[in-house]
């Protein structure tokens, strides 16, 4: 189910309903939870709900298993661990491995060809499948103890603000949170309607409108030779990507607010970040920190000498390329951003960059070019089409402007100015200023805040543009 | 802490909602357009024994066959134009087409518009008939068809235009639904080299299917069996188009006429490419209705010369008023 889609409307009203009258006892709000998040994430196809419960039971019976014979944890995780991606390997990647295996060994001029396989992959497995896994891991640490009761568990992970497309959260963060029930103050369910206004004005009238536009440039049989051209869509569709995923978790969060719970903030203004691990510390905080702890730290970090470190990093780094797609493309995304902060760690150039004026504006600007390149091999279908496009994004001499007033309309525009202006706003440090009308009684101030959230929320309605389904939904 | 602050959730509700409501109040009397366009739609699907002569395929039927056009050459028949926007040739579409279809006309005719699109898999995934049946069988949605028109969003440069209730300067609509199911687009030049630029790109990872096509053919033999004539003909497109079509689709003209009429579909030689398009694909108005009269020529050439005229004498006044032509 979408979040911005009328069922949802519908889901979200009657959860309303029930929500007040189970969420005082454990056992109900956890039913509660589990019964409407199931619901949710059934709506697009009740099969998949048997994978997800099916999982979740091996990872239940697992953490549990780990509590009650601590000499077979190891065991235990490791079944756990196979269970889990051996799910989301069979659903993801086995069609990607299996052509890949078939185009290696025509290669080598063997007869010999695998069944091609494409299995319809389960929406947000991805998210659900790490959300698990840190779950029997921090188990096995001892960083948690595993939760006796089932409906609990499930309502850990199955819990639908953030099922399809995160934020990740913690076992430790949100186990204790659902183990009991705080009445959220009129404090938080301000902040989580703001939160879910922002979240569908983010996806409803940035993302989707940038979308078209978008789809248009990369689903064109050429490349059009405009370096100018592709800069625009390269940061339309950094902004769409942003708007689309931002906004969902800050939807998510919000929601998460209005039941009393609180997930962790997921973005945080990714592209004005100063270096490239400034970036990755703003960009969907949740997964990169998961990726951290479980994979980066794991295999050392940064502890076990300089070169080593180096290839931890790039192991997190293509791995979490590869956790967004089955394909080399975004493989090569990973690597990129691998490379650029290898880069920054034996030069770094970010902080010798601050020191001079105007310093940490270019390194913004240096760091917000990389990233925009690296969006274009995210997108792009195919790695000859990331490079042509590149090759004109790099080549003055086919700078062409006039390309974008022949094909793209002003209106298309319209929802980067708006996001760049909301970044501008946030470069300059203006958000931290309390804003007055001058000619307006102070007693109406505090009503300017409601009227321009209410504003936004009409705007998420008529101003809204034809895009639909959440980009994140795909991985 | 003041009252506004205290209430501040409610406040903001209220406002938002207020605004929601006053818009789409102040929209719709003056917005006829949007309730004419779900109207059509909804309108279409439940046509039921209505027509002598239905009109099937995509927007380029629907947009380039013109129901008055071609009841004027077929001696005042019955003309329904049953085409959907982006149509594909789906098992429930083709169940459907039969249906518009007067079980007591005296020539029940198709005739079916076919486009290398409308043969592929995405078409019969993602279309406006597909869409319209969801509709249909979704209570919540049908039960709010007009007040969610009401919600339909609007173009930036256009809010204030038509919250005050006024017209644009310029046309404020580029086209007129109407009741025959014709798609009456109000213009005839436009850029179409950017609509051939990006045209590959329905065919990337789509092509025409041999069952689709199989399924087609199954259909019209059916049709025929139950005596009801079938024409079928590739409406005209841009050369740039054509031969995109031609190169990526793997539309095989020759060998999907010769399956549809091994199925006993009559197939019309429509010529290929002097209609102007105003995207490459998709006729204006003007050129729809010469298009009609050649379609609707052929048709009666077609069948009178193939049927001869007893069959024509005993079956119909479509045939009998060719005659008399």
């Amino acid at each position: 189910m979408l979040f911005n889609s009328l069922e949802f409307i519908v889901f979200i009203a009657a959860f309303a309903a029930v929500w007040p009258l189970l969420r005082r006892h454990n056992a109900g709000r956890w039913a509660c939870l589990v019964v409407f998040s199931l619901f949710f994430y059934g709506w697009w196809d009740w099969r998949y709900v048997f994978l997800l419960v099916a999982t979740g039971l091996i990872d239940y019976a697992g953490a549990l298993g780990m509590d009650i014979w601590p000499r077979r944890r190891k065991a235990l995780l490791i079944g756990s661990l196979a269970c889990n991606l051996g799910t989301l390997i069979g659903f993801k990647y086995l069609g990607f491995l299996i052509d890949n295996t078939n185009a290696l060994v025509g290669a080598t001029g063997l007869d010999f060809r695998l069944a091609s396989i494409n299995p319809v992959l389960p929406i947000g497995i991805s998210f659900y499948t790490f959300q698990s896994l840190n779950y029997t891991i921090d188990v096995y640490r001892g960083i948690i103890r595993p939760t006796r009761n089932l409906l609990h568990f499930f309502a850990y992970l199955s819990i639908f603000p953030h099922l399809v497309a995160g934020p990740i959260v913690r076992a430790s963060h949100l186990l204790p949170q659902l183990a009991q029930y705080t009445h959220p103050t009129e404090s938080q369910r301000w902040d989580g309607l703001r939160l879910i206004i922002y979240g569908y004005f983010k996806k409803m009238v940035i993302a989707d409108a940038l979308a078209p536009t978008v789809a248009v440039a990369f689903g064109a049989a050429g490349v059009v030779a405009s370096g100018a051209y592709w800069w625009l869509i390269a940061a339309m569709f950094a902004m769409q990507i942003y708007g689309d995923f931002s906004g969902y978790s800050d939807i998510a969060r919000g929601l998460a607010k209005w039941m009393g719970y609180d997930f962790p903030v997921n973005f945080n203004q990714p592209y004005l970040a100063t270096s490239f691990s400034d970036f990755w510390r703003r960009w969907h905080i949740s997964l990169s920190t998961w990726f951290r702890d479980y994979v980066y730290l794991p295999l050392g970090g940064s502890r076990v000498g300089a070169a080593r470190a180096h290839v931890n990093l790039w192991v997190t780094m293509l791995v979490s390329g590869f956790w967004h797609g089955a394909a080399w493309t975004f493989v090569a995304w990973g690597a990129l951003h691998a490379a650029c902060l290898s880069i920054e760690r034996m030069t770094d150039w970010p902080r010798r960059l601050s020191r001079i004026p105007g310093g940490r504006i270019l390194s913004t600007a240096l760091v917000l070019i990389f990233v925009l390149s690296g969006w274009v091999l995210f997108r792009a279908q195919t790695f000859g089409q990331a490079g042509a496009i590149l090759a004109c994004m790099f080549n003055p001499a086919v700078w062409n402007p006039q390309v974008i007033r022949d094909s793209i309309h002003w209106r298309e525009l319209i929802p980067l100015v708006l996001i760049g202006l909301h970044h501008l706003f946030h470069l300059l440090r203006l958000n931290e200023i309390e804003w007055r009308l001058p000619r307006l009684r102070p007693a109406l101030h505090p009503i300017l805040q409601p009227v321009a959230l209410a504003t936004l929320a009409w705007a998420c309605v008529y101003l809204r543009g034809p895009g639909n389904v959440f980009i994140y939904f795909q991985f | 802490m003041t009252f506004i602050t205290r209430h501040r959730i409610a406040i903001t509700s209220a406002i938002a909602l207020a605004l929601i409501a006053a818009t789409a109040l102040r929209r719709g009397p003056s917005d006829p357009d949007l309730r004419n366009l779900s109207q059509f739609w909804s309108g279409k699907m439940a046509w039921r024994g209505a027509a002598d002569c239905v009109i099937a395929g995509d927007s380029r039927a629907g947009q380039g066959l013109v129901p008055a056009v071609l009841r004027e050459r077929l001696g005042d028949a019955r003309v329904l134009n049953f085409a959907f926007d982006s149509g594909g040739y789906s098992e429930e579409y083709l169940g459907a087409i039969d249906r518009v279809l007067d079980a007591d006309s005296p020539a029940p005719t198709i005739l079916l518009a076919l486009t290398p699109y409308s043969l592929t898999p995405g078409a019969i995934r993602l279309n406006e008939f597909e869409h319209q049946r969801h509709l249909a069988s979704s209570p919540l949605k049908s039960a709010l068809g007009d007040s969610l028109d009401r919600l339909q969003p609007m173009r930036v440069d256009r809010v204030m235009t038509e919250l005050s209730g006024r017209r644009t300067n310029g046309p404020a609509k580029d086209r007129l639904w109407h009741d025959d199911g014709w798609v009456q687009v109000l213009r005839d030049g436009g850029n179409e080299r950017m609509y051939v630029d990006h045209y590959h790109e329905s065919f990337q990872d789509n092509h025409v299917d041999a069952d689709i096509v199989r399924n087609v053919a199954r259909h019209v033999a059916r049709w025929r069996g139950r005596g009801i004539r079938v024409a079928a003909f590739r409406p005209p497109v841009a050369a740039p188009i054509r031969a995109i079509e031609d190169t990526c689709s793997q539309f095989d003209e020759t060998a999907i006429r010769a399956i549809l009429t091994d199925a006993g579909a009559q197939w019309l030689d429509v010529a290929g490419s002097p209609y102007a398009t105003y995207d490459g694909s998709h006729l204006g108005s003007r050129e729809a209705m010469r298009l009609s009269t050649e379609v609707g020529r052929l048709m009666a050439d077609t069948f009178v010369v193939r049927h001869g005229t007893r069959e024509v004498a005993q079956n119909s006044r479509v045939d009998a008023a060719t005659i008399a032509d």
